[in-house]
């Protein structure tokens, strides 16, 4: 059983933060502003992409015949999101985001995090991706920090500032079915660190986003993508939160 | 870099309370009641007044030709912009929650906003209005308890059980443009108390609010109100509201 533990200087953040120290999630930051959603409730029905509606926290992507499928999953212990491929040959997209509107900022000191599993590990050329994003470009928007999980489950970070995009392999490999607890902590956005279980990783690497002001402004971001070809994917999404301090 | 501070009496309320120890925001507040939004995410409409949807925590009260009030688009920390123009008429430009009155000063109710008036009241006519009341009357609910920002900044504070209204001046001039944070505290009923950015203010004042059980009962209301021609803009940051159960 994970207990509450609690830091006064989370990751040298200067944030109080409460955090299970069996699963390092984190439970309570004490940022001004913060986000949390665990996809409870009965609207298991997602809005589509220009079409937001109010009270909607997100809305989903979709491209593809067949069609791939966003929705939350019905009687979902915790509440979650699926977003499933089909093997349809084509580009598809499954994603879930905030319609573009960029009210987070990686110069805010902004952290996200999810819980996610891929119930089915990406195959051929569909790639998992999932954290702070300017505006949707398919494939990748051209402001973002983030993971990827491409096919074989090697976990890998990226910090893109549309200037320099920095890549780095974790040496985390998922396990298809088992849930993982990714973190972004953008609080120096000259050395934005990554977290996997509690751990941090690629720390190797310095991921130093010198995007301005305008192009920190950025969006939680999470779902599937393959640019062609018959390859497979399902994210099973259990909770997001994000929290930055105020401008 | 702010750093998180926490009280375990809070201003005498005997919460727990963790705040910014810089902007005195509230952060976590121990009470049973908690309402929080920051308008964040990707719904920038919100639903006008008699026509609340599922999920809307909002409504949009608007009176006059030109008023608008939406989530400000790509507004880092997510905002709503509240707008009357200069046409010579009564406007209103106001969020509140559609007259359904589940706070109640009774219950220690404790409300704070992050507003600034982007564009201050360029008339006497027009201003500002913060703070919880009972059901929407434009130009203020007949019971409520507020702070108004008038034109030329002038933050004025104000108790009003329907039977005596209590005004109280405090001494804060609002700068446009610039974000203040906003915070009434009605744990003693008799005796409630307005701070703006940590500091209490209008503390010579005895804001005794005396409402009738029925009178008690409150939602939160933020907008801009006008009589004439005076154009305003408030944007706001974020509500919070705590009380302890009835």
């Amino acid at each position: 059983m994970g207990r509450t533990s609690c830091e006064y200087n989370w990751h040298k953040t200067g944030k109080q933060v409460f955090y299970d120290n069996s699963t390092f999630e984190t439970l309570l930051a004490m940022y001004p502003v913060s986000f949390e959603d665990d996809f409870s409730g009965p609207d298991v029905v997602i809005p589509a992409a220009g079409s937001d509606e109010s009270g909607c926290k997100w809305v989903k992507k979709i491209v593809g015949a067949a069609p791939p499928l966003v929705a939350k999953t019905g009687d979902g212990v915790n509440g979650n999101v699926l977003c499933t491929f089909t093997s349809a040959s084509q580009a598809q997209d499954a994603e879930i985001y905030w319609d573009d509107q960029l009210v987070i900022s990686l110069a805010q000191g902004a952290i996200f995090e999810t819980r996610l599993a891929l119930t089915t590990l990406p195959t051929l050329l569909s790639v998992a991706s999932f954290g702070l994003w300017g505006a949707f470009g398919a494939g990748g928007s051209d402001f973002r920090v983030g993971f990827e999980v491409p096919a074989g489950g090697i976990v890998t970070c990226e910090s893109d500032d549309d200037a320099t995009d920095i890549p780095a392999a974790t040496t985390t490999t998922l396990v298809a079915g088992t849930y993982y607890i990714f973190r972004i902590d953008c609080t120096d956005q000259t050395d934005i660190k990554f977290f996997i279980n509690g751990a941090r990783v690629a720390a190797s690497t310095t991921f130093a986003n010198a995007a301005s002001t305008a192009d920190s402004k950025c969006q939680p971001f999470l779902g599937m993508y393959k640019a062609s070809g018959a390859g497979l994917g399902i994210m099973s999404i259990d909770y997001v939160r994000v929290w930055q301090n105020r401008s | 870099m702010s750093r998180t501070d926490c009280k375990y009496n809070w201003h005498e309320t005997g919460k727990q309370v963790f705040y910014d120890s810089s902007t005195f925001e509230t952060l976590i507040a121990q009470y049973p009641i908690s309402f929080y939004d920051d308008f964040l995410g990707p719904d920038v409409v919100i639903p006008v007044a008699a026509s609340p949807e599922s999920g809307c925590k909002w409504v949009y009260q608007g009176v006059g030709s030109n008023d608008t009030g939406a989530k400000l688009a790509d507004s880092v920390n997510g905002v709503v912009q509240l707008y009357v123009d200069n046409t010579n008429e009564a406007k209103t430009a106001q969020i509140n929650m559609n007259d359904e009155l589940m706070f109640s000063i009774a219950q220690g109710m404790i409300f704070e906003t992050r507003v600034t008036m982007s564009v201050m009241p360029d008339g006497a006519s027009s201003r500002g209005t913060i703070g919880m009341g009972g059901a929407f009357v434009a130009g203020g609910p007949a019971h409520r308890v507020g702070f108004e920002i008038l034109e030329n900044g002038v933050i004025n504070a104000e108790c009003d059980d329907a039977a005596t209204d209590t005004p109280g001046s405090t001494g804060v001039t609002a700068v446009a443009g610039t974000y203040n944070i906003f915070r009434i505290d009605c744990t003693t009923q008799t005796d409630i108390k307005f701070f703006i950015d940590g500091a209490r203010v209008a503390g010579s004042t005895t804001f005794n609010s005396v409402s009738a059980t029925t009178n008690l009962k409150m939602q939160p209301y933020i907008g801009i109100v006008s009589a004439n021609a005076d154009l305003a803009t408030m944007l706001v940051d974020y509500v919070r509201i705590w009380q302890n159960r009835a």
